[in-house]
């Protein structure tokens, strides 16, 4: 597209010929300001780089001791999991909000807006805090029927909600919020024509989601999965408040036995930049193999 | 096959369907004009319960299509069974409407397959036949936005005819089309009609009114004003409002 916009235009540096005013090909010129002001950014950016390199207090070979060591590994494994199995659980449950935030039975539009509007609202990190605690007033859950003493199971709430659980809840929970919005704005996106068309085949409106709205849907909600999973990921440090286990509480655990907290959260920062660094390609790459079909 | 029996609709205060009646007969072609605003998608959508109806019938081989009698009163049906009478009639759109996200032989299957529950070797043998029949035949693995107008438009009467139906309802489906594309579907629709498959066509193309209709419907304001063979209403019109509308088209 831009090349050939570039192509198009290359002709017109010849000017016309002919009556009329004379026609120019316009240059900009730099002015010298520009040239001193981005000396100064790039001098600033290795003076920056050269201080945190040759700074007595940071120790590099302690980065380097533990950036590939094994707890680090760990705990970015579980940093991962952790985010995308929220992310898998937004999106199914997303699904869910949004089908109840569009459905015509207004009980169920009101809950499922409040539940968005609930979730969406409080801070991640009063969420974490919550279902990481909720054992200290729910000690044990039962399953079982409501209002009879049919129990069919019943749990050590702390036992069932480990902290990597309750991250987990708290993470998708909070997405499915977002999720749901998504993917509302998504389905809504889809052309009535296309729901007319099927039901005139004789579709019913489960299939019709799941066939003709839901896969055109998705082309408006994938791209925006990688925005939700490097949020998530982000998002997942906070769990280091309830000791999750993930890449952060690790690398803070090992700062407080050997005091190399700067160190330590070089350490963390450069996996959560490597884990985004990755996201783009991956969204690259799905993007384009969704284009497909409308070539 | 048809009969739509004193139908009324309103959107709000606007009254759009004041009382319509006709009926059509197996194997008939009706044409259904009028100025825009008149009512006739409406009257067309209401057929294949798109939009539902504040009173009258609407009847497929005398059996109601969307509702059932309880009392002097209609109830709409599940939508099980709506759905179940609503694969027996075929709907071409003005947008074509084909799904973007499947090729054209997928477009075609997907209804015969999911909703008839047909084998998908029978879909695909019988789809591909009407995609001969409308000269697309190449065309069964393109997608959608890779055809023209014209091109998604016979694909989209393809469709339809796939899933057998019983009638087929065409809401202006050259309307949409570049000058250029218009013929290749008139010329697919008029094969269609001297097939004997039964076709009610909302259309502003009084030539193909003219040549396949056994029958051309005038409509204005919610009403149908005059009803008759192609020549009388299209060239002998006797009421002042069909005459000025025939002489306005043509
Ligand atoms: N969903 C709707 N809500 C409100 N009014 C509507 C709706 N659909 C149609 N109408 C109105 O009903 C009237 C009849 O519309 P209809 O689409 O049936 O006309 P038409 O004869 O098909 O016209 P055209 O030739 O422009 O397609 C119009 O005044 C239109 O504005
Ligand atoms: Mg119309």
């Amino acid at each position: 597209m831009s090349d050939q916009t570039l192509q198009a235009k290359a002709p017109m540096t010849e000017p016309p010929t002919g009556e009329g005013p004379a026609f120019f090909p316009v240059q900009r010129e730099r002015s010298s300001w520009s040239y001193v002001s981005g000396g100064i950014a790039v001098l600033v950016l290795l003076g920056a780089l050269y201080g945190l390199a040759a700074n007595q207090h940071l120790k590099w070979p302690v980065f380097f001791q533990y950036v590939l060591s094994g707890p680090i590994l760990n705990g970015l494994l579980i940093t991962i999991e952790l985010s995308a199995f929220a992310l898998a659980m937004g999106l199914v449950l997303g699904m869910f909000v949004a089908l109840g935030r569009m459905s015509s039975n207004t009980v169920i539009s009101a809950i499922a807006g409040f539940y968005v509007w609930l979730l969406r609202g409080l801070p991640a990190i009063v969420q974490l805090l919550f279902w990481g605690n909720i054992g200290l007033f729910v000690p044990t859950l039962v399953l079982g029927v409501p209002f009879t003493d049919i129990t069919f199971a019943e749990f050590r709430v702390n036992q069932l909600l480990t902290p990597f659980v309750a991250s987990f809840i708290a993470l998708g929970l909070a997405e499915s919020a977002y999720m749901g919005e998504i993917i509302r704005g998504g389905l809504q996106s889809i052309d009535k024509g296309q729901r007319e068309a099927a039901a005139a085949l004789g579709m019913r409106r489960t299939r019709i989601l799941w066939r003709i709205v839901l896969p055109q849907a998705m082309r408006a909600i994938v791209p925006s999965l990688g925005n939700q999973f490097s949020n998530i990921v982000k998002a997942s440090a906070l769990v280091s408040v309830i000791a999750g286990g993930d890449l952060l509480t690790t690398a803070q655990n090992i700062a407080g036995q050997n005091y190399r907290v700067m160190e330590m959260l070089f350490v963390a920062s450069f996996w959560y930049l490597a884990i985004l660094a990755l996201i783009s390609p991956v969204q690259h790459f799905v993007e384009k193999r969704m284009r497909r079909m409308d070539r | 096959m048809i009969k739509v029996d004193r139908v009324r609709k309103s959107f709000g205060p606007l009254m759009v369907l004041k009382d319509v009646s006709f009926e059509v007969a197996a194997g008939e072609t009706v044409c259904i004009i009028g100025p825009s605003g008149s009512g006739k998608s409406t009257i067309l959508r209401c057929i294949n319960h798109l939009e539902s109806v504040n009173s009258g019938r609407i009847t497929l081989n005398g059996e109601l299509i969307a509702y059932r009698e309880a009392g002097d009163r209609l109830v709409e049906l599940p939508e099980k069974e709506i759905a179940m009478r609503i694969r027996n009639i075929g709907m071409v759109f003005q947008g074509f409407n084909l799904f973007p996200h499947m090729t054209v032989l997928q477009n075609l299957i997907e209804a015969p397959i999911g909703v008839k529950g047909e084998k998908r070797e029978v879909a695909v043998e019988r789809g591909m036949e009407y995609l001969t029949r409308v000269g697309l035949a190449n065309k069964a693995d393109a997608y959608p936005a890779q055809l023209s107008g014209g091109q998604k438009q016979r694909v989209a009467i393809a469709r339809a005819l796939n899933m057998e139906p019983q009638v087929i309802l065409f809401d202006e489906p050259t309307s949409a089309l570049d000058p250029e594309n218009v013929n290749e579907v008139l010329q697919v629709m008029k094969q269609l009609a001297a097939s004997g498959q039964t076709m009610i066509v909302v259309t502003h193309e009084m030539g193909f009114a003219r040549e396949a209709a056994d029958r051309v419907i005038f409509m204005d304001h919610g009403q149908i004003i005059e009803s008759g063979s192609p020549n009388d209403v299209l060239s002998w019109p006797t009421n002042p409002r069909t005459k000025a509308f025939v002489g306005s088209v043509l």
